[in-house]
């Protein structure tokens, strides 16, 4: 991490036509893994199933008084939601990818909001792997890259496959050392 | 371990096997510390003996008096103790701690990890020709070395072996136009002497910079804050003052009392404004940059001289503050960014790494920004502007949309009176044009500025290379208008340039991507 300059033999500085530099905008990304998802249904689905509960325990106590709910559809009502959940999870799947080139590796996501982060391989500090229990249950692994930017991780790509996690890492990691001229 | 322990004197003696102790004065220093951390946590527990002064009666004194002889033999006993537990030593190029009398900590801190040396001299250390010498990491707080008593010569050859050590790459470093002039031999030894005074600030500019920083409003805030959290307890008091001091002297006329009110309040800020000059004056005092080795020097201070130094390398960008006060004044106030991995968390982490110049005009910060990153074209340079959509969009989504939620249930209830936050959007408008105004970009593809603000401007002045990572938002209604939301990460801090045209978005993306990835400077 010393900031050394490596010694640069063919160390050149012609000047680069604008078009001549690579454009990031036109990149092809790669699909996330076909169960991501199956991944975010289920993240949904055990986040609104704490309120759903909540909801039908309260309303089967006879808590919840209106007259609006006091037909036993009451308790069909939490499942309206479920449709919503599927298609935002399937609209995120399909939106979400990344692609690596040779410097650097792009990831994107959102539905309506859509974002798209890059990040250099000679700017990366470190790279974790992370499965969460559902994550492993659907044999799927985040690989967060951390940068010298923030805190918390500035690129995280989820749902990858367990091998391929470990795969893209190293291939980074390898690129990144090869890039990295800090000595 | 087992080595006899002996007091720091030379660089020799804390290379040996043998641990080093600091100077006893350190005592002294560990017992004020342990004061300001009181302070500072818990300065709501001063409340409590408060209460104890109320309502012990005829013992009060006695009670009182007892916590502080207390409070005043445990500090010195923790003092000592802190004093005996602290040992140091150097391994080669590593510096080895102990410290701690309950936890104890055990740090190890290697030259090329240590970001900033900086040299403190306390008042209560100056008799004693001790100096506090600060080793500043880029890691947390928790690993921040200080070093509090020990001789003035020891610490500066601290200072010179981790700067040699740090130097060394700086000056083969192709920096800028200095490097020719100077040749990358220079050695490191001369650099007291061969140092290149930049900036010294005379006492009328540091009062300028008090007058102008905003600090006090800051200050001005929390008071006006405290006084309404406490407006309830003291309003009958207040009331009873007023009827009974005040009326009989003025009349109850309310034009008198009214341009009374209206004095008081101009007094209070006067005074804010005072205080904030005289800590202007105190902190800033003798003001002197100076370059040397590749590194800035600032040193500061009336009554604690600190020397802060930050490697050029080290600089991720240059903030040109004018907050509004300074457009008055005509003077802007500088910042010069360092890695800082503290996050908004961490504001003690950000302070630290903030080198702040005060109050310089623009032919100054001009040629700092130059010689910083590169010659910029300052006299040609015109921002340009983000699109209009701004405007529109931040009214209707933080003013428009909240105030038609509002005024729903408010209508409801209070009938047309509910209709007032629809007013919002449109006293909004002008700030959020002023806002827009304000936003503006620039770039030669290797040097960034970025402008922001509302009355005052901040200008960031960056270098593509030192991006971290750059990221682009698109909304639906961007989307459809071809704009995009950019933000560059830098290590430290990120800029954010909203409803920026779809195309300078990207081709900043790619310029920046390009610059790091072919770049060969070192970014920290």
């Amino acid at each position: 991490m010393g900031d050394s300059i490596v010694t640069h033999e063919a160390f050149s500085n012609a000047q680069v036509q604008t078009q001549d530099i690579p454009s990031a905008g036109t990149i092809a990304f790669e699909p996330l893994h076909q169960r991501h998802a199956l991944l975010l249904i289920t993240e949904s689905l055990l986040v609104w199933a704490v309120p759903s509960v909540a909801f039908t325990v309260l309303l089967a106590l006879g808590k919840i008084e209106s007259s609006f709910l006091s037909a036993p559809w009451g308790f069909l009502l939490p499942l309206a939601v479920l449709p919503i959940i599927f298609i935002a999870c399937l609209l995120q799947a399909k939106h979400s990818g990344f692609a690596a080139r040779t410097h650097d590796i792009h990831f994107k996501t959102g539905v309506i909001w859509r974002k798209r982060v890059a990040l250099p391989f000679n700017r990366i500090q470190h790279i974790e792997i992370e499965r969460n229990p559902i994550e492993r249950a659907f044999g799927l692994s985040t690989l967060k890259f951390f940068t010298a930017g923030g805190g918390s991780a500035d690129m995280k790509i989820p749902a990858l496959g367990e091998q391929q996690a470990t795969d893209l890492k190293s291939f980074v990691l390898k690129l990144a050392g090869e890039t990295d001229d800090r000595a | 371990m087992t080595a006899p322990e002996q007091q720091a004197a030379t660089l020799e003696s804390l290379s040996g096997e043998a641990w080093n102790r600091l100077a006893p004065a350190a005592i002294i220093h560990f017992i004020i510390k342990f004061v300001i951390g009181f302070a500072k946590n818990g300065i709501q527990n001063v409340a409590y003996l408060g209460g104890i002064a109320i309502f012990t009666g005829d013992n009060r004194w006695f009670i009182l008096g007892a916590i502080a002889a207390v409070a005043g033999a445990a500090l010195l006993v923790g003092g000592i103790l802190s004093y005996l537990n602290f040992r140091f030593r150097l391994d080669g190029q590593t510096f080895l701690i102990h410290r701690g009398v309950l936890n104890k900590k055990r740090l190890t801190l290697s030259f090329d990890r240590i970001q900033n040396v900086v040299v403190k001299e306390p008042f209560y250390f100056r008799p004693f020709g001790l100096v506090a010498l600060a080793l500043e990491s880029a890691g947390s707080s928790d690993e921040e070395v200080s070093l509090a008593g020990i001789p003035t010569s020891l610490a500066q050859d601290i200072r010179r072996a981790v700067l040699e050590r740090r130097s060394k790459p700086a000056a083969t470093a192709p920096t800028s136009e200095r490097s020719e002039s100077k040749g990358p031999d220079v050695a490191p030894q001369t650099k007291t002497e061969d140092s290149e005074l930049l900036l010294a600030q005379p006492v009328s500019e540091l009062a300028r910079y008090g007058l102008s920083n905003n600090n006090i409003w800051v200050v001005a805030g929390i008071v006006v804050g405290a006084i309404f959290q406490q407006f309830d307890a003291w309003e009958e008091d207040a009331e009873a003052f007023i009827e009974a001091s005040v009326i009989p002297v003025t009349g109850d006329d309310s034009t008198v009392l009214g341009l009374l009110f209206a004095a008081g309040l101009v007094t209070v800020l006067l005074l804010l404004t005072l205080f904030s000059v005289v800590g202007a004056i105190i902190v800033y005092y003798r003001f002197r940059l100076s370059y040397a080795d590749g590194r800035y020097h600032r040193e500061t201070g009336l009554f604690e001289r600190l020397e802060t130094s930050v490697p050029e390398t080290k600089v991720q960008s240059l903030q040109i503050n004018q907050p509004w006060p300074a457009l008055l004044l005509g003077r802007w106030h500088l910042v010069m960014k360092q890695v800082g991995f503290g996050g908004t968390n961490n504001p003690a982490q950000n302070r630290k790494s903030n080198f702040i110049i005060p109050s310089v005009l623009p032919a100054f910060y001009q040629a700092l920004s130059n010689r910083l990153f590169g010659q910029m074209d300052w006299q040609t340079m015109q921002l340009r502007a983000i699109s209009r959509f701004y405007v529109w969009k931040t009214v209707f989504y933080f003013a428009l949309l909240p105030a038609m939620l509002a005024t729903i249930p408010l209508a409801a209830n209070v009938g047309m009176a509910g209709l007032a936050p629809l007013l919002l959007p449109f006293l909004a408008i002008p700030f959020v044009i002023l806002r827009h105004a304000r936003f503006g970009y620039w770039s030669d593809g290797k040097v960034a500025v970025v402008r922001q603000g509302f009355v005052g401007t901040r200008m960031t002045v960056f270098p593509f290379h030192k991006a971290q990572t750059v990221s682009l938002t698109q909304s639906p209604s961007q989307r459809r208008w071809q704009l995009a939301t950019l933000k560059v990460q830098l290590a430290g801090q990120t800029l954010t340039i909203p409803y920026m045209p779809l195309a300078d978005a990207e081709a900043w993306r790619d310029r920046i991507l390009y610059e790091v990835e072919t770049s060969r400077k070192a970014w920290m």
